[in-house]
């Protein structure tokens, strides 16, 4: 036994001796050996990089796979005359479940595993919120952001600078695929994509002239810019009609022939509800026919839309 | 119940549309390589930036927090960055060169309208568009910056970062 414990001690001395070597030899603060603080502050500067890059192009994935589908919903009947609606709600329900606002959504999914990441990254015993926002020695500058400089702590300064990330990356989405914004309003899903980059808007509100009356106020020669898209919203106040509260229907059809662009606002009415079309790029004049039916109720008026 | 007979609108008031060109499969073509190619350079660039500014964070706060030398260490970081910054524009070259395969099949206008196209008449006005080719040089660069500001809203040292590694002037979207 004694001499097996000399062997170990005779084995640790050379170790020992060469370890006082090196802390002699070698120079103060050496990356050989980096401070519990410097290892932390590096974890969380990557963590933000990785985990920002990976959540901006998982949402590029998801939102543009959505947006492809939706397209060809619409290019099919605007160039083929196919029946859109049927293949519109197919896309939008498989879409608001990969895109969707509610916390089960594969991009809410995302959205959570930035902030948990990082949050778990940039909040130790050695490297805290304080560094990570500090312009000092050792900080990560979050205070210089004018968005999120002013965050008290760490997970809302996460949520803030996730948000200035969808900022940048549904400008670009918007770019690369204009008709994103539009294609996402006419089937609900736009209202959580506030970034989304949208072309001017003319409004038009649909109504009745009394509540209930089940005849809809004539909107006339609709006169939209070029390069401006028409929206149609329904009044809530008036255009229900008989005696059920959710089973009106406003069909709004855009265009000539079979290729028109044919929407539905659906009860209940509202600023939820929305039905956009065009935007037309050149001058000219593009009928519509616009048709409630709710009911026994029914009224159809017909008119143009006027691109100078 | 109040209509005015269909065939007279639109007889009256014909839609401006002129004949179509392009199925709707080649438009999605188009579209899908222009998103795809997109996608790909975004990430290309995030990555080579961000590798980048890491190394010259981990240099400076290796000064900062432990006191290091960071002089070679800078030398060193600062080369990485120099022959990532180079790769870009041939990223972005490729990028182009892929996407216009599919879409040089397409009239230009058809790329431009919404209504039975892609909806880029509104593509940065700052571009001069005559061509496919123009509209497509005009996205990847718009792509280009998106991807720097989406770094610099992940880091708000990068912009400091880049210019220690004298390469600021090359991504000026690396900024507020």
């Amino acid at each position: 036994m004694a001499s097996r414990a000399g062997g170990a001690w005779a084995r640790r001395r050379p170790t020992a001796g060469l370890a006082l070597v090196a802390a002699l030899l070698l120079p103060a603060g050496s990356t050989c050996l980096a401070s519990a603080e410097l290892s932390a502050a590096k974890l969380c500067r990557k963590a933000f990089n990785v985990q920002g890059r990976t959540y901006a192009l998982k949402r590029m994935g998801l939102v543009l796979a959505c947006v492809d589908k939706l397209l060809k919903c619409e290019l099919l009947a605007e160039i083929d005359g196919a029946a859109a609606a049927g293949c519109r709600a197919a896309v939008a329900k498989s879409c608001a479940r990969r895109v969707g606002a509610q916390a089960d959504s594969s991009l809410a999914k995302a959205a959570l595993r930035f902030e948990s990441k990082v949050g778990v990254a940039c909040q130790t015993p050695d490297y805290d919120y304080t560094d990570v926002s500090s312009t000092g020695p050792g900080g990560l500058w979050f205070a210089n952001d004018a968005t999120c400089g002013a965050s008290i702590d760490l997970p809302s300064l996460l949520v803030c600078v996730r948000d200035q990330v969808e900022a940048r990356i549904d400008a670009m989405m918007s770019a690369v695929k204009p008709r994103t914004a539009l294609l996402f309003d006419n089937v609900g899903l736009g209202a959580d994509f506030p970034h989304l980059v949208r072309p001017p808007l003319v409004d038009a509100v649909l109504s009745a002239p009394a509540p209930g009356s089940g005849v809809l106020v004539d909107p006339g020669v609709l006169v939209v810019a070029a390069g401006s898209g028409l929206r149609f919203t329904g009044d809530a106040a008036t255009l229900g009609c008989g005696g059920v509260s959710d089973d009106g229907r406003v069909t709004i059809t855009v265009g000539a022939g079979p290729t028109a662009q044919q929407l539905t606002l659906d009860e209940p009415y509202g600023a939820g509800e929305v039905a956009i079309f065009g935007p037309w790029i050149a001058a000219g004049s593009v009928p519509y026919t616009i048709a409630l039916q709710d009911g026994a109720c029914a009224d159809t008026v017909s008119g143009t839309v006027s691109v100078p | 119940m109040r209509v005015v007979p269909r065939l007279l609108v639109a007889m009256l008031f014909a839609a401006a549309l002129p004949a179509h060109a392009a199925t709707p499969a080649a438009l999605l073509r188009c579209q899908k390589a222009i998103h795809g190619r997109a996608t790909i350079f975004a990430k290309l660039v995030q990555t080579a930036l961000s590798n980048c500014t890491f190394k010259i964070e981990s240099c400076q706060l290796a000064q900062e927090i432990d006191g290091s030398d960071p002089t070679q260490c800078l030398a060193s970081a600062s080369a990485v960055c120099a022959a990532y910054s180079s790769k870009i524009p041939a990223y972005k070259s490729s990028a182009g060169s892929k996407a216009i395969v599919a879409c040089n099949v397409i009239p230009l206008g058809e790329l431009q309208q919404y209504v039975a196209g892609l909806g880029f008449a509104t593509a940065d006005a700052s571009c001069s568009i005559a061509s496919v080719s123009d509209l497509l040089a005009c996205l990847f660069e718009g792509a280009q910056c998106a991807s720097e500001r989406t770094l610099f809203a992940l880091d708000p040292r990068a912009g400091d970062a880049l210019a220690t590694a004298g390469i600021a002037a090359a991504h000026p979207c690396v900024a507020p």
